[in-house]
């Protein structure tokens, strides 16, 4: 029923997809949203609470933020914006703190610093300028996975380097190194991770109208 | 006087054997090609005597040019080279009839007044060390200036022109600083030599007539740093010497004189020939091997390097080197080291200038005054990393100066 | 990426010096330096340096192929950070930590900033701050000199830990270690950094071939001085504690080998003296306030993040002494050239 070209079709659309996820990565490339990951990305149970977090506040928000008239003023927009992601913190929130109980004293001030992530308000201002070619819902989607992997990637080895343990269960009985758990090496790490995405960004776009900012 | 600069290079300076031999002349050549301005004043396959004007001066680019031998005017034509880009020469074949003229028919002449007048306003003469004509300098003190020093320096090495006309040619040196002095009525009068000539076997003076002769600082670079003010003006040798030679005889001085060494060059020695004899000519004249590496015009630090013999001697030239080796070298990546930084005499950032002019960044090259360089060319010796630095920061001042040229002129027009 | 051109313009003579020669000469002073340190705990120092050396070179092969570029022989900067990093450890250390510092100096400190000539850090201060600070009792703790220690593998049950002198001085009491034991390097610490004489006499030569400059050096003992005078640790008397805030710790060899790197430090003569002073006062700073007690490659890495501005501030106060740069900000400020 499916003939062979629509079978590799869809293969390359998922390869292209997958790509993007890291080529496109508003943290790799983009820069944005720092701080959070670097102090928060230290276990790997922190790391998940946080992006999930994430996750609910930002597919809501770039949907209805799609819908604002585009001559809005800038402020304005921003305004709205917060105000909305308010709004959603609250489910968020609650079930941040549901599945995940024991890490409410680590992730702290972090979880409500969601609400002002710049990569909400930077692609809040890019979706509604540029429509009719990208689907809010995709862009989102894409955008919240690309966060979700980063953070896990850099929990996963600062945790097994740093304390030698993985989603809290020892492994192979090796203490680790303290200084990994410290900011410094976050940022070291995300360099190298974002050295590897540039390379990768290089390799898959031959032409420039594809790659977007 | 005050010492010029406390910064700059130790260069081992190669003088002897060009600086003991007495001065050479020429002056039998077959053609002269005299650097000329849009406005000339003779016309082709036309006869002109020594001394006649051949066009007039434009300035700020040229000054007026003089005819050095007999001859007749054959074309004008230009040269294809990166000095003389742009400028055009008139070629000048000879008649036959010029003779070498005994320097000691100067002895004892008398030197009036009006006669300076007369060379200071009609005779072309160009003062090197700021490249100001005479006339220009002489305009801008109308009442006379407190302290004259003469530039005799020669702190390039193998270069020693000026000072061979201080050791041979004392007695007209006296003549044209008394000149000097008379003009501009100052009150105390220097020679300014270069502190440290390595070993030579001749002993420079150390008065001349009634006038000291100073050793300025052991560094290079010393002339290009030489600034006048208001109450000191330096004169080139050369403006000294075409001053009174132009004065006492009435008529346009036209010849300079040229050191010719280097290890491919058979007899070193000063050779005084007319204005715009080419090269070649003069290179056969003093001998010199089969195997040729490079040629340079000017001296070592700040001349420029010539693939063809064709090309004039002018006024401004100070030697001619011929080395038997091609010169090569292994460039490499900056490394930061910052010894660029420690010799410039005029205390500028070399190593922030090569960095922002690979960026084009105007700005920041306006903060680190990269107009104010010399050209001395210290940074580039002393770099490890053989460099190019000179040739960067030249072509940033340029970029620079244009800038704000235009910007001034952008405000003049609002 | 070497080129060999014909010299075409100006000026058409060179120094003799290349990059090799000027390396060379920090090189000739290496082994002097590691010369006490063999006569006091064996031959367990070369091994430490020959595997400081194996890894250093070893990454820096490993980055040049990974960036398609030949790996140039006669680059020895390699190896001048290669044989800083056992200086700073003590004797006792065991080799991974040694491999781990050089590792790490090389990979993250260099390369990616863009290798020689482009590295904002020192890389052996941050080889050696990343050791301190993931496992601080190997790389704090020093044995007595004197006592040879054995080659090859973890130190012998029977050797001592002493406290150091920087060890007294934390806790406000008086080292006992008499002038000459100073000078020669007879008390416990880390291995380059006791002798002074050699290091004084290392520094001279260097100084006289015009590798390091005494602006830097300078400021650095200014720094701690004026600071130990002010607010001494001991109570016998503030030139006492002058004298041993700067012959404890490393400050006499971070100043004199550390801090002088031509790369990382600013250019221009009166920002170098202000380098050296903030470097003393931030290793005061950390001696007081942290619990370390080797802490200047610290104060090293903060200070050496201020570099470019270092600069600025010296060419502002070259405008205001008028010796050549100009006041005005911009192009468009000035109202056009003056003196054009």
């Amino acid at each position: 029923m499916h003939s062979p070209t629509f079978l590799k079709k869809t293969l390359n659309n998922t390869k292209k997809l997958l790509t993007r996820l890291i080529s496109e990565n508003p943290i790799l490339i983009g820069g944005l949203s720092l701080g959070p990951i670097v102090a928060i990305s230290t276990s790997l149970k922190t790391g998940v609470s946080l992006s999930l977090t994430f996750a609910i506040i930002f597919v809501p928000i770039i949907i209805i933020s799609s819908f604002l008239p585009v001559k809005l003023s800038k402020s304005l927009r921003l305004i709205i914006c917060s105000l909305l992601s308010c709004l959603f913190f609250v489910p968020a929130l609650y079930f941040a703190q549901t599945i995940f109980p024991e890490v409410n004293d680590k992730v702290g001030v972090f979880l409500p610093l969601m609400v002002v992530n710049p990569i909400i308000s930077f692609k809040s201002e890019q979706i509604s300028r540029i429509k009719n070619k990208l689907s809010p819902a995709l862009e989102s989607l894409k955008i919240s996975f690309g966060f979700t992997l980063v953070m896990c990637t850099v929990s996963v080895i600062r945790e097994i380097i740093g304390k030698g343990t993985i989603w809290d269960k020892p492994i192979f009985n090796i203490s680790g190194n303290v200084s990994f758990l410290l900011p410094f090496m976050g940022f070291i790490i995300i360099g190298f991770l974002a050295a590897a995405a540039k390379k990768v960004r290089l390799k898959y776009y031959n032409n420039d109208e594809e790659a977007e900012g | 006087m005050q010492k010029v600069t406390n910064r700059g290079i130790h260069l081992s300076q190669f003088k002897e054997p060009a600086i003991s031999a007495p001065i050479k002349s020429i002056s039998n050549v077959n053609c002269v090609y005299l650097p000329v301005s849009d406005d000339i004043c003779v016309s082709v396959s036309q006869n002109i005597k020594k001394g006649d004007l051949v066009s007039n001066e434009i300035l700020p680019e040229h000054i007026a040019s003089f005819a050095s031998i007999n001859g007749k005017a054959v074309a004008v034509r230009k040269f294809n080279c990166e000095k003389f880009k742009d400028k055009m020469f008139l070629k000048v074949e000879t008649d036959g009839t010029n003779q070498n003229e005994n320097i000691d028919r100067f002895n004892g002449r008398e030197v009036t007044d009006s006669d300076l007048y007369f060379a200071v306003n009609c005779c072309g003469i160009i003062n090197l060390t700021d490249k100001k004509t005479l006339k220009s300098i002489y305009e801008s003190y109308p009442d006379g200036v407190k302290n004259v020093v003469i530039d005799a320096v020669d702190d390039e090495p193998y270069v020693s022109s000026k000072i061979s006309q201080l050791l041979f040619r004392k007695n007209q040196v006296e003549s044209a600083v008394d000149a000097v002095q008379r003009l501009f009525r100052a009150q105390n009068v220097e020679i300014a030599v270069y502190g440290k000539n390595g070993d030579v076997s001749i002993k420079l003076p150390s008065k001349i007539g009634k006038y000291p002769v100073t050793a300025y600082n052991k560094t290079y670079p010393v002339s290009r740093a030489m600034k006048s003010d208001e109450d000191t003006v330096y004169i080139c040798l050369s403006a000294a010497m075409s001053l009174y030679y132009a004065a006492a005889d009435k008529k346009a001085w036209t010849s300079t004189i040229v050191t010719v060494a280097g290890d491919a060059v058979l007899e070193p020695c000063n050779i005084e020939v007319p204005i715009g004899t080419s090269i070649g000519d003069i290179l056969s004249f003093c001998g010199v091997k089969k195997n040729v590496g490079t040629v340079v015009l000017g001296g070592c630090m700040t001349g420029y390097s010539v693939d063809i013999l064709d090309i004039p001697v002018l006024k401004s030239t100070k030697a001619i080197l011929a080395f038997e080796s091609e010169l090569k070298y292994t460039s490499d990546e900056c490394i930061g080291c910052g010894r660029c930084v420690d010799v410039c005499p005029e205390n500028l950032l070399p190593y922030y200038i090569y960095r922002y002019y690979l960026e084009d960044n105007k700005e920041r090259l306006y903060k680190l005054s990269a107009d104010k360089c010399i050209e001395c060319g210290c940074c580039s010796y002393i770099c490890p990393a053989k460099i190019d630095l000179r040739q960067y920061i030249r072509n940033s001042r340029r970029a620079l100066l244009k800038e704000m040229r235009q910007n001034e002129e952008d405000t003049k027009a609002n | 990426m070497k080129r060999i051109q014909k010299l075409t313009k100006a000026p058409f003579l060179r120094h003799d010096g290349t990059i090799r020669s000027f390396m060379g000469d920090m090189l000739v002073v290496m082994p002097f330096l590691y010369a006490m340190p063999l006569f006091f705990y064996g031959f367990r120092v070369i091994k430490s340096l020959l595997i400081s050396i194996i890894f250093c070179y070893g990454s820096d092969m490993l980055c040049y192929r990974v960036k398609k570029g030949k790996f140039d022989f006669s680059d020895m900067s390699a190896l001048i950070t290669a044989s800083l990093i056992p200086l700073m450890l003590p004797a006792s250390v065991e080799s991974w930590v040694i491999m781990v510092a050089a590792v790490f100096a090389i990979l993250v400190a260099k390369h990616p900033f863009g290798a020689l000539g482009n590295n904002p850090f020192n890389p052996a201060a941050v080889g050696f701050c990343f050791v301190a600070i993931s496992w601080p009792e190997k790389v704090f703790s020093f044995t007595k000199p004197g006592v040879w220690l054995n080659v090859f593998g973890k130190i012998g049950e029977d050797v001592k830990i002493v406290n150091t002198m920087a060890d007294s001085l934390m806790n406000n009491g008086r080292p006992f270690t008499k002038a000459m034991d100073i000078f020669s390097g007879n008390h416990a610490g880390a291995m380059g950094v006791t002798c002074i004489i050699v290091l004084l006499a290392c520094a001279g030569f260097l100084l006289y071939r015009k590798t390091i400059n005494y602006q830097i050096p300078l400021g650095v003992v200014v720094g701690i001085a004026v600071t130990a005078f002010l607010f001494p640790r001991i109570t016998t008397g503030r030139f006492e504690s002058i004298w041993f805030e700067l012959t404890s710790g490393m400050a006499i060899f971070g100043a004199l080998f550390l801090a002088t790197e031509p790369v990382t430090s600013p250019k221009h003569p009166y920002a170098k003296l202000i380098y050296g002073f903030l470097i003393g006062i931030g290793t005061m700073l950390f001696r007081f306030y942290g619990k370390m007690e080797n802490c200047l490659p610290f104060a090293l890495l903060i200070v050496n993040s201020l570099t470019p501005f270092l600069d600025k501030i010296g060419m502002a106060i070259d405008s205001y002494v008028d010796r050549g740069f100009r006041k005005e900000k911009t192009i468009k400020s000035a109202g056009g050239a003056k003196n054009a």
